[in-house]
């Protein structure tokens, strides 16, 4: 089975094989579905534990997210229309006054690995924009992302502003000076230490909802 | 009753070493300048945009990357001052950043404090940083207070209510000029000219310095640089700080973080010495490292970024803030904490940055821990006494006294022994019965004593309110600004 050619590139993280070989697999008829399961997520699987056992390290981890994104924008057109559903639907964007985006962008891709749908709102965004957003796309799950100590506040002022507003969709925070402590006492529905964690979170959060 | 402020203690050069040769010096700066001319800086800010045009800087105005020429970069570091005073409420707590002196500062901006009753993690506010200025204000290694931790119990006007805690409860020099929205900046300056006397003082001895750090890689942030011209016109001193992260936000090889922070540093202080020649300005790039497993913060690498920092600051003839610090990276007080805060004292005086030392935080400078400042204020003490503090004099050899006691004798009944016997400073962390006690608990104690007992003599009633004015007046503008 030539999915399993798919599935290597990502663990190899070949990043220029990926197309073709999910081009290829389109073209002789293998199901998206299976193209998609069995290839790209079940890659992105085993590459989550890897990360999560130490066998790989960060940017290992962000250039096999980027091999299977690459794969998915092949796949992508295929999708629409398709009986194949999202497991859910994830915003997220990095908090008002910071404007780091690299690890809230390997979240972003392991979440799409993962089989959502995720909807980047980019940088420096204000918690308005956060809301309609949540309005617009009715995501399960928010996640907020801040690099900067002086932006943490943000976070907070964001899920004032959701429950102010009585959105029903979990919140969850991430970042380097972010923590199980802090997420806990700005009311966050959770934290994720580390790109496969926050995937971890998400699934479990879109479960129990 | 207030209590009086020890005078801050510097260390001086006498230990001094320099790490790279002058050849690797040119090297790395020649780097820095083919970054600048090549490769270029984003500045989104209009003016800053405008300022390197007019001077021949190429500008590309859709990204808003600046192209400097060499020749710019050099015509204009030129202006910068190699020697100036950030000031203190009293001349003897001035800094005098002259390459001949390193003095011990406080880190900044964590946003997490241990609780000095309750003991339990929570934000910090704007009573923390009050408490750790008073703190501060009795310790006298510490010369230079950045506020450690943000005042979360306000919104856009926190930076200003952490200055305003700062300079109300520290004699000591206050790194109070954080990135605020460019309309509250003006306050800042107001606070500064209340406190120092009037614009003419404020220049000549400010009382407030601000620092503004780039964006790795190769970026400025827009609202930085545009307090970093109002500071500048008004003539408080300003450091720009690179804080490149190996294998991130800059290349995973030190020298590449190193010249890539250093052209961002620099790309600021152009600006600045283009719009204000002669405007003093302090060089700061403290090259950290992704943890390959985490992605998280790594402070401190055992590699001297931090003195080769130094030396690049000094080779363009500015002060430099950094190599020789007792950052810690654990996440609690322990012994990790005790050896990065023991070996970051040692290397104060060895490589002889103008402000050195980040006291106060663990946990990638997130975490307050009240009393660790105690323990790193020891670790300072004793790297003083052993690399500064001995006197050489003859009558100490105290051959007289040796003679008299003779062999087989001893010393406990002499004259001399009861002159000297206190001169030594004991372990902090034993008892009075001479056993020794658990660091942090010894620490904490001595914490509280301090927070209880020193009151530092308060600004005069006028300026206080001059201050409680401009706050309000900052925090009335505020509102509305999300």
């Amino acid at each position: 089975m030539s999915v399993d050619a798919i599935f290597q590139s990502i663990l190899e993280r070949k990043r220029s094989d990926i197309a073709p070989l999910v081009q290829a697999e389109i073209d002789a008829g293998t199901e998206i579905s299976v193209i998609l399961n069995d290839g790209l997520i079940g890659a992105m699987d085993v590459v989550g534990r890897q990360f999560g056992d130490g066998l790989l390290f960060v940017p290992e981890l962000l250039v096999a997210a980027e091999t299977m994104k690459t794969g998915l924008e092949v796949l992508r057109p295929k999708l629409v229309g398709s009986e194949i559903t999202n497991r859910g639907t994830v915003v997220i964007g990095t908090v008002q006054g910071d404007l780091h985006d690299i690890g809230k962008n390997l979240v972003s891709m392991m979440v799409e690995g993962a089989g959502f749908a995720v909807v980047d709102l980019g940088v420096d965004v204000a918690p308005e924009r956060f809301l309609e957003a949540a309005r617009e796309h009715r995501p399960q799950v928010v996640g907020l992302s801040a690099l900067l100590t002086t932006s943490m506040p943000a976070m907070r002022r964001c899920i004032e502003l959701f429950e102010d507003a009585e959105i029903d969709v979990k919140i969850i925070v991430g970042g380097a000076p972010v923590n199980q402590e802090y997420a806990d006492e700005i009311g966050a529905d959770g934290y994720g230490s580390d790109a496969p964690g926050a995937v971890r979170l998400i699934k479990r959060l879109v479960t129990e909802t | 009753m207030f209590s009086e402020t020890p005078d801050i203690v510097p260390f001086g050069t006498s230990s001094r070493r320099e790490l790279l040769t002058q050849t690797q010096l040119d090297t790395l700066q020649g780097g820095t300048l083919r970054l600048l001319d090549e490769v270029g800086v984003r500045f989104p800010s209009r003016r800053a945009l405008e300022l390197f045009a007019e001077h021949g800087a190429r500008v590309d105005w859709e990204e808003e990357i600046v192209r400097i020429p060499p020749d710019l970069v050099r015509d204009a570091m030129s202006t910068a001052p190699r020697s100036f005073v950030l000031g203190g409420r009293e001349e003897r707590f001035d800094l005098l950043l002259d390459g001949c002196h390193s003095y011990v500062a406080t880190d900044g901006t964590g946003v997490h404090v241990v609780d000095l009753e309750t003991r339990r993690i929570r934000a910090s506010c704007k009573e923390d940083v009050a408490m750790m200025a008073r703190v501060c204000d009795a310790l006298p290694m510490v010369s230079f207070f950045w506020p450690p931790v943000g005042a979360q119990d306000y919104g856009a006007t926190a930076p200003l209510h952490q200055c305003h805690a700062g300079l109300t409860n520290t004699l000591k020099h206050v790194r109070g000029g954080m990135t605020v929205p460019p309309r509250l900046a003006p306050y800042v300056v107001e606070m500064a000219t209340a406190v120092a006397g009037g614009a003419g003082a404020l220049r000549k001895r400010p009382p407030v310095c601000a620092n503004f750090c780039t964006i790795a890689p190769m970026s400025q942030d827009g609202d930085s640089i545009d307090n970093a011209l109002m500071y500048a016109e008004a003539g408080i001193p300003m450091s720009f700080m690179a804080m490149p992260t190996m294998g991130s936000t800059a290349p995973a090889t030190p020298l590449g973080a190193l010249v890539m922070g250093d052209a961002e540093v620099v790309s600021g202080m152009v600006l600045v010495q283009l719009a204000f020649p002669g405007a003093p300005v302090i060089h700061s790039n403290l090259v950290s490292l992704m943890h390959p497993r985490t992605g998280g913060y790594v402070a401190d690498v055992p590699i001297p970024t931090g003195w080769i920092s130094v030396q690049m600051a000094h080779a363009w003839g500015v002060p430099s803030l950094g190599g020789g610090s007792l950052s810690v990276g654990s996440p609690e007080v322990g012994w990790s904490a005790g050896l990065d805060s023991g070996i970051g004292a040692l290397t104060i005086p060895l490589y002889g940055g103008e402000i050195c030392g980040d006291l106060g935080l663990t946990g990638g400078s997130m975490i307050l821990y009240p009393e660790l400042i105690i323990l790193q204020h020891e670790a300072c003490c004793f790297a003083y006494e052993l690399l500064e503090g001995f006197e050489f004099d003859e009558a100490d050899m105290a051959l007289d006294v040796i003679a008299e006691v003779g062999p087989r004798g001893h010393f406990l009944s002499q004259k001399h022994t009861r002159k000297h016997i206190r001169d030594f400073r004991l372990p902090p962390a034993e008892g009075a019965d001479g056993l020794p006690r658990d660091p942090q608990e010894a620490a904490l104690e001595e914490f509280k004593r301090l927070h209880e007992t020193h009151r530092p003599r308060p600004l005069p009633d006028e300026v206080l309110a001059e201050l409680d004015r401009i706050l309000a007046a900052a925090d009335r503008e505020s509102e509305g600004m999300g």
